[in-house]
């Protein structure tokens, strides 16, 4: 037997000199020998001897192969799973290495591809500036209808933040105007108002507009004609009047109160008291040079009397000169009555109108005049009336100087605290009462709304029955506050009719359309 | 008479760690050894031990050590390791312990057998 006699059942690995199977072919060298020998010394041939001897061992290649497995077994098996190891390992190997090259790969072309972009854009020419139109304001003026354009009229571009006027276009002769380029913001148009009025309001208020550039806004389109209709207060009785001889002389007026989308202050600002319905009339068409003038002023008042109530034109109010804006109103009224002593004179104020003006100028000094002495008035007390040195037709002023006072406007314009009474100061216009009865009523255009007040029966009686139970003036006054001195009257619509043409009682030459 | 080869393959290494822990050290003796112990029975053919000698090396129980014989020939000698001691005692006992459950068995069985008849 020789180390090649030593073939394996499974494959082994072709060695040229297995130290494994020479040492198992040694060991059983030695031991057919040693067989051999001891039958040779027992008398057998050396021929017969080594056939017994190799037929008493067995299969020496088959028993010789079990052996080398078993003294190759382990470290086969430890060799192959060394292997098999190193052949998982290389396999993983390659295959993360494939991963990665693939990844690679796909990273270096998708590199490639946006080197490529990046190199176009670089290498693309410069493309035009966006062209974003500059944020503008464009519109249209027309007189009370399209088809009747605003030429040449001045438009106002007003900033609405501040008031403060940005702008000053005209329009063409289709009445188009256009304002350049303005910042973004919110702005509105104002323009006066044609015809031209020679009382105010003058002039008239878009809506506020946002401006945005790049963005194009609907044209603003401002009917710069004035509509307006008037109210025209019936008592249901007249007012309250009552003569005690050489004692007192109790009278009343009919205080009203209107709120409209008039603005007669600087007060194309958001800062509206009441939200006002577009357009706005204006008085001024300059921003505001002060805080003061900025406070929104939209409502009249007026004090009336029976003689002020029976005009048929409509009730005048104050500046307003009953000519109200088109739209709603909301119309309060009250009842003032007042004692005064029976020597009491009313004197007549008069406003030193400059006849060498023109007649709207004369309006407006009068109004400044009439100013002046309310401020006058209201800086030294309610009864500085004899302090002003104005003369008047009517005896408005006596009673406004001696109705207004803070606590009576506070009161007017709701108070501090709408639920507690004023204090009884000064001594006619203590009242306990509010306005909470304001109706709202339409102001037609080219229309006079006829609005009733309830006058309540037996004021007179309450009122006589106080004097005859109080002899002593001195003592009156405490005795005034359970009088209904300052009463809210119930306003209702009567109805309306057609204004009638112009009697010469307006100075507004522009007529309702 | 060989008796089972399964039973063989059993009692054979309990068989060589005995003949080796006897003073025998080299295959033929072992063989030799055996083939008397058992009185020719155990062995059909000598090869058969060279495997379950490698074996018992593998585990570490023999340990072998190449020599020359008084012929002059390579002669591997094998001898007991501790390990191949301790071995040897538990397999005696184990053995003891298996062929007497067995002989039990099988005498009891028997003797039951015949008490129910």
């Amino acid at each position: 037997m020789s180390s090649s006699s030593l073939p394996g059942d499974r494959e082994r690995p072709a060695a040229p000199v297995d130290p494994v199977a020479a040492q198992i072919e040694a060991e059983f060298a030695d031991h057919l020998a040693t067989s051999t020998e001891r039958l040779t010394s027992q008398g057998a041939s050396p021929g017969e001897a080594g056939r017994r001897s190799q037929e008493k061992f067995g299969d020496a290649a088959a028993i010789g192969r079990r052996c080398w497995w078993i003294q190759q077994g382990d470290a086969l098996m430890f060799r192959v799973a060394v292997v098999s190891l190193i052949v998982v390992l290389c396999l993983a190997l390659a295959i993360t290495t494939l991963g990665s090259w693939q990844s690679q790969s796909r990273m270096a072309d998708q590199m490639n591809a946006l080197s490529q972009q990046l190199k176009a854009l670089a290498e693309r020419p410069e493309p035009a500036p966006a062209v974003t139109k500059p944020a503008e304001l464009k519109g249209k003026l027309f007189v009370n209808s399209a088809d009747r354009p605003a030429a040449g009229a001045e438009v106002l571009i007003a900033r609405v933040d501040d008031g403060e006027i940005v702008r000053r276009v005209t329009t063409d002769a289709r009445g188009e105007f256009q304002s350049g380029p303005l910042p973004a913001g919110d702005y509105s148009v104002l323009s006066k108002l044609q015809p031209k009025r020679t009382h105010e309001p003058f002039g008239v208020q878009s809506a506020p507009v946002y401006v945005y550039p790049g963005v194009d806004m609907p044209p603003v389109e401002l009917d710069v004609a004035f509509h307006y209709g008037r109210l025209q207060f019936e008592p249901s009785r007249p007012l309250p009047k009552l003569e005690v001889a050489a004692k007192y002389t109790i009278e009343s007026r009919l205080f009203v109160r209107v709120f409209t989308k008039y603005r007669r202050w600087h007060a194309w600002t958001p800062s509206f008291e009441l939200p006002p319905s577009w357009p706005a009339y204006v008085r001024f068409l300059s921003a505001p040079k002060s805080a003061s003038d900025e406070r929104p002023r939209d409502w009249f008042w007026d004090i009336l009397s029976d003689e002020d109530l029976a005009d048929p034109s409509g009730t005048l109010l104050m500046d307003a000169r009953g000519e109200l804006p088109e739209g709603q109103a909301i119309v309060a009224a009250a009842l003032l009555i007042d004692m005064l002593p029976s020597d009491y004179q009313i004197k007549p104020i008069v406003f030193a109108v400059n006849p060498g003006k023109n007649f709207s100028q004369s309006l407006i000094d009068a109004a400044q005049q009439w100013r002046r002495a309310q401020q006058s008035v209201f800086g030294y007390g309610p009864f500085a009336e004899d302090q002003a040195s104005l003369a008047t037709p009517n005896d408005d002023f006596m009673w406004a100087t001696r109705a207004r006072s803070t606590t009576w406007l506070e009161h007017l314009r709701g108070g501090p605290d709408k639920n507690k009474p004023l204090l009884p100061d000064p001594l006619p216009l203590r009242s306990p009462l509010y306005l909470p009865d304001a109706a709202t009523v339409p102001i037609q255009r080219g229309q006079l709304t006829r609005l009733r007040v309830e006058i309540p029966e037996g004021l007179e009686t309450q009122i006589r029955e106080l004097v005859d139970a109080t002899p002593d003036p001195a003592n009156f006054e405490a005795a005034l506050p359970g009088l209904p001195l300052f009463t809210e009257l119930k306003v209702v619509t009567a109805g309306s009719q057609p204004l009638p043409k112009d009697d010469g009682n307006s100075p507004s030459a522009s007529l309702a359309q | 008479m060989h008796p089972n080869t399964d039973l063989v393959r059993g009692a054979l290494e309990p068989v060589i760690l005995e003949v080796i822990a006897g003073g025998a050290t080299y295959g033929y003796e072992i063989a030799k050894a055996i083939e008397k112990a058992s009185d020719g029975r155990l062995l059909a053919q000598e090869g058969t031990l060279y495997p379950a000698l490698h074996r018992l090396q593998k585990r570490g129980l023999l340990e072998a050590e190449w020599d020359l014989s008084p012929e002059g020939r390579q002669r591997k000698h094998y001898r007991l390791t501790a390990a191949g001691r301790k071995e040897r005692q538990a397999l005696r006992k184990e053995w003891t312990e298996f062929t007497r459950t067995v002989n039990l068995i099988l005498g009891i069985q028997h003797v039951q057998l015949e008490l129910a008849w």
